[in-house]
């Protein structure tokens, strides 16, 4: 029962992000600081869950004890199987690349690099973009403030993505997640292709602005020059602009350790293929995405409910008992 | 209460118990400390960009671009917490650095955009704050 609220509880919060992030109101460091601390306390809850049904200690002198000791047994052998699924290395290594990507944001924007070293967008004004920055005496916002919001965003995200994995053994609980936000994924992104459709011009990363500008660069620059915005602004060169050609790599790593399993399970062990196939087409789709999509707030939403369909798949896939939950 | 240093599985689940627990207190801290700050860091910005924007007044697109970050700023700052008066008095300091052209116009589409806000009347934020009482006749008569 309490597993069911906590479950209950996950969804509200995916859906109130995906509507904060479509609206553009998540960012309020204020909301953004609520969401995270319900999702820390969210999964101390669900850690508390896990370990209480583990112990199964002391003498057992009746029968009614020992029948009960055996149902209880076996709700703790479910357990372990959880808390050895986000002890797997697909796990530990897609949490290192989350603050991998996160640490180089970090790097960027404390050392941004000037503007102008990017080769691959010609713009009319770099040198007055130039002297926007090299401005002395003006007050741009804090680092505190500018990094923020991303270290929040991956902290929530690395717990939203462990609870996804925790309640993953249900099947009902992927499959419920999968009747209501599979259609709601193709919903925005219909929506998004009839609002904002797809880039005009595709910009290649220019290997020379190896380091990016920092956060809220791209922002200013496609809010400056709506042309590049409107031509070839999508969240890959947005992430160019911001993290540099390394980072806009390195995002894909964030999909590896899940593709490595979907491949494994579609080509060797041919269990549980039908998540497996949802989450590869869905991680197709927001590759598509993020490469040739004008970028907008509902590109965000897509992302968040794509990478949800995407965590269901791919921890339930990972699975190595014979059977889950019902 | 949590006996995961004696388990078998590994650190993860130490981590992110960890991440948890520092995710709660950063969550919290940061609601008591930093709510204020919001809206007033948006200020900062509107006003940084309009003071570029009049230093580079013979470029008259890179200064409307500038404007419009400017307006921006502001503008997302209000139309998250319309009910905060602070927000407000910052958005008429904002005004008040501008032309009248330019204030009119930045009164109407903030208008414009919390006209479908439920529960939000506009004529009560006339009352409070003159300065944008004043822009918005402006943009009336133009």
């Amino acid at each position: 029962m309490a597993e069911k609220i906590q479950q209950s509880l996950l969804f509200l919060l995916i859906i109130a992000a995906l509507i904060g992030v479509a609206s553009q109101s998540i960012a309020p460091p204020l909301l953004l600081s609520l969401f995270l601390s319900i999702t820390g306390f969210l999964v101390l809850l669900r850690f508390l869950g896990l370990y209480a049904r583990l112990q199964n200690k002391g003498a057992t002198p009746s029968l009614p004890q020992k029948l009960l000791k055996g149902l209880n047994e076996e709700r703790a052998q479910q357990n372990r199987a959880v808390i050895k699924r986000i002890s797997e290395p697909d796990f530990i290594i897609w949490s290192a690349f989350v603050m991998l990507s996160l640490i180089w944001l970090f790097i960027c924007t404390l050392y941004p690099a000037p503007m102008g070293a990017i080769k691959t967008i010609h713009f009319e004004f770099i040198s007055f973009l130039n002297d926007f920055y090299a401005h002395q005496g003006v007050q741009e916002p804090s680092i505190t403030m500018k990094l923020k919001a991303p270290f929040f965003i991956a902290l929530a995200g690395i717990l939203v993505t462990f609870l996804i994995f925790s309640f993953s053994d249900s099947r009902s609980f992927v499959r419920f997640s999968y009747i209501v936000l599979l259609p709601l994924f193709f919903i925005l992104l219909g929506f998004t292709a009839l609002t904002s459709g797809l880039i005009s011009f595709f910009v290649w990363p220019d290997a020379q602005f190896w380091k990016g500008g920092g956060v809220d660069t791209a922002r200013k620059i496609f809010l400056l020059h709506s042309n590049v915005a409107f031509d070839s602004g999508s969240f890959f060169l947005a992430r160019f602009i911001e993290t540099g050609f390394i980072g806009a790599y390195l995002f894909y790593l964030l999909i590896f350790p899940a593709l490595c399993v979907f491949f494994h399970i579609l080509t060797v062990r041919r269990r549980r293929v039908v998540p497996a196939f949802i989450g590869m087409g869905v991680t197709t789709i927001l590759i598509v995405v993020d490469l040739f999509w004008i970028y907008t707030p509902f590109v965000n939403a897509i992302f968040v409910s794509g990478w949800v369909i995407i965590a269901c798949s791919w921890a339930q896939s990972g699975y190595k008992t014979a059977c889950l939950k019902r | 209460m949590l006996s995961i240093r004696h388990r078998k599985e590994g650190f993860m689940p130490s981590i992110l118990c960890f991440c948890a627990f520092f995710a709660i207190c950063l969550g919290i801290m940061s609601i008591v400390i930093n709510t204020d700050k919001t809206s007033i860091h948006q200020k900062d910005a509107a006003l940084y960009y309009i003071d570029q924007a009049k230093q580079l007044s013979n470029h008259t697109l890179q200064a409307k671009s500038l404007y419009e970050l400017s307006e921006q700023s502001m503008i997302n700052a209000i139309i998250v917490d319309p009910f905060d008066p602070i927000r407000w008095q910052l958005l008429s300091e904002i005004l008040f650095t501008l032309g009248k052209d330019q204030s009119a116009m930045i009164a109407q589409k903030m208008a414009h955009r919390l006209k479908p806000t439920p529960g939000f009347d506009l004529s009560g934020i006339e009352k409070t704050e003159p300065r944008f009482k004043l822009a918005m006749t402006q943009s009336m008569q133009r």
